[in-house]
């Protein structure tokens, strides 16, 4: 009979940490949920971004070549040279398109970090873990004393507190993380939306010269010399041509995810969550990635 | 009609690039047929597209290297954010570890109570 009351000090005491600890879970959720939430729409901004950057490569070296194949007409072996000497300086703007690539990358990766620190895996982890063991605990006094130290319910309150621990730990790392670099990620996001419209500039226009300059070298001109040689050849690439590329106001989706990126991020950093934003922007990061495939299918 | 000042390089960038180039790309076959036997004009004008070209091309790499620059100015303070955050969910594991042994403990103190 003395048994019990000892026991049931222990259950009262686990108890009351169970219910205090819930309460605080509760409260806390919103904050690591919405980081999570945040996290994965700016690290898919981050992977549309990088497909993109290798689609405005692409781009680039073909419409550089088109270029080059359009100027070289008429000229003579060696003017041809030295022309092919000048269009060398493509290289710079493919590298620095590849370094823009490794930033577009590295803002992946912290997305990502930041997203595994949101999810809640570690939490249902320690969750499960003490529900387990609380459990065998109970089974154990069960079978000893005839009686249970806990029921369910409070056994359930204990393994949500040692999921606040952890959530708690999470929680305060994200806010120290906020605190620490709110601002850095701000002027990131700030210069990503400088980027991509500088992208959808260059793509625009390299699109462009590779239509007129590929139409009037693969169509137009075969047709009129009447030196089409392979007629089916040729259907297929004036199909090519008829069909057009998708639209470059597409890329505006581009712009508008780095500024709605950017709004989310602030908003997230004030203690708010914009889930606006957030959607639209997931949206737009779609489109993104939907046109750059699109680009790299046309191009020849 | 008169058209709007170019105010930086960008505004250069496109004018050149939708301005000049892209209506001599559009008509490039109808002024190289236009030279005739003029070899001489001819290859003038195509190292004049050249050269445009070359300008263009540079114009387009200080414009991105220029970003790639500033995002160069926050590499390393992001790279550190990855290794924080890298660092904070090892702990957050170690709590999972912790817990869990926690538990254990709890287990055993319950039997000692129940055999006391």
């Amino acid at each position: 009979m003395h048994r019990l009351p000892k026991g049931r000090l222990v259950a009262d005491r686990l108890r009351l940490g169970a219910s205090l600890g819930a309460a605080l879970l509760f409260c806390s959720c919103a904050t690591t949920e919405h980081a999570r939430q945040l996290a994965t729409a700016g690290a898919a901004y981050g992977r549309a971004t990088d497909t993109l950057l290798e689609a405005t490569r692409e781009t680039a070296a073909d419409a550089d070549s088109a270029r080059l194949l359009s100027e070289a007409r008429g000229l003579s072996r060696e003017e041809r040279r030295g022309l092919l000497e000048k269009h060398a300086s493509v290289s710079a703007t493919l590298a620095d398109l590849a370094r823009l690539r490794r930033h577009a990358r590295l803002l992946t990766r912290y997305f990502e970090a930041l997203g595994r620190l949101a999810e809640n895996d570690a939490d249902t982890a320690a969750s499960d873990a003490t529900a387990d063991a609380a459990a065998a605990a109970n089974r154990l006094g069960a079978e000893l004393t005839g009686s249970t130290l806990l029921t369910s319910a409070e056994r359930d309150l204990i393994s949500q507190t040692a999921a606040l621990a952890v959530e708690g730990a999470r929680r305060g790392a994200i806010e120290r993380e906020l605190k620490a670099r709110a601002g850095l990620i701000d002027r990131e996001i700030g210069v990503q939306q400088t980027l991509l419209d500088a992208v959808r500039r260059k793509v625009r226009a390299d699109l462009e010269s590779l239509a007129v300059l590929g139409q009037e070298r693969d169509v137009t001109r075969p047709f009129l010399d009447d030196a089409v040689a392979d007629p089916r050849g040729w259907i297929a690439s004036r199909r090519g041509y008829l069909l057009s590329p998708p639209s470059a106001d597409a890329l505006k989706s581009a712009s508008d995810a780095a500024s709605k990126l950017r709004s989310a991020w602030r908003a997230f950093a004030a203690g708010r969550f914009d889930e606006v934003a957030r959607s639209t922007l997931m949206t737009d990061v779609e489109t993104m990635v939907s046109y750059a495939e699109a680009v790299r299918k046309v191009q020849p | 009609m008169t058209d709007a000042p170019l105010r930086s390089q960008k505004d250069l960038l496109d004018f050149l690039r939708t301005k000049v180039r892209a209506p001599i790309e559009k008509h490039a076959d109808e002024i190289l047929d236009s030279f005739g036997d003029d070899n001489e004009g001819l290859t003038a004008f195509q190292r004049a597209r050249a050269d445009l070209d070359a300008l263009i091309s540079r114009l387009e790499h200080k414009e991105l290297s220029g970003i790639a620059k500033l995002l160069d100015s926050h590499a390393e303070e992001l790279r550190t954010g990855i290794a924080d955050l890298h660092e904070t969910l090892a702990k957050a594991e170690t709590y999972t570890r912790a817990a869990r042994v926690f538990w254990r403990v709890v287990g055993l103190a319950a039997r000692i109570v129940a055999l006391a």
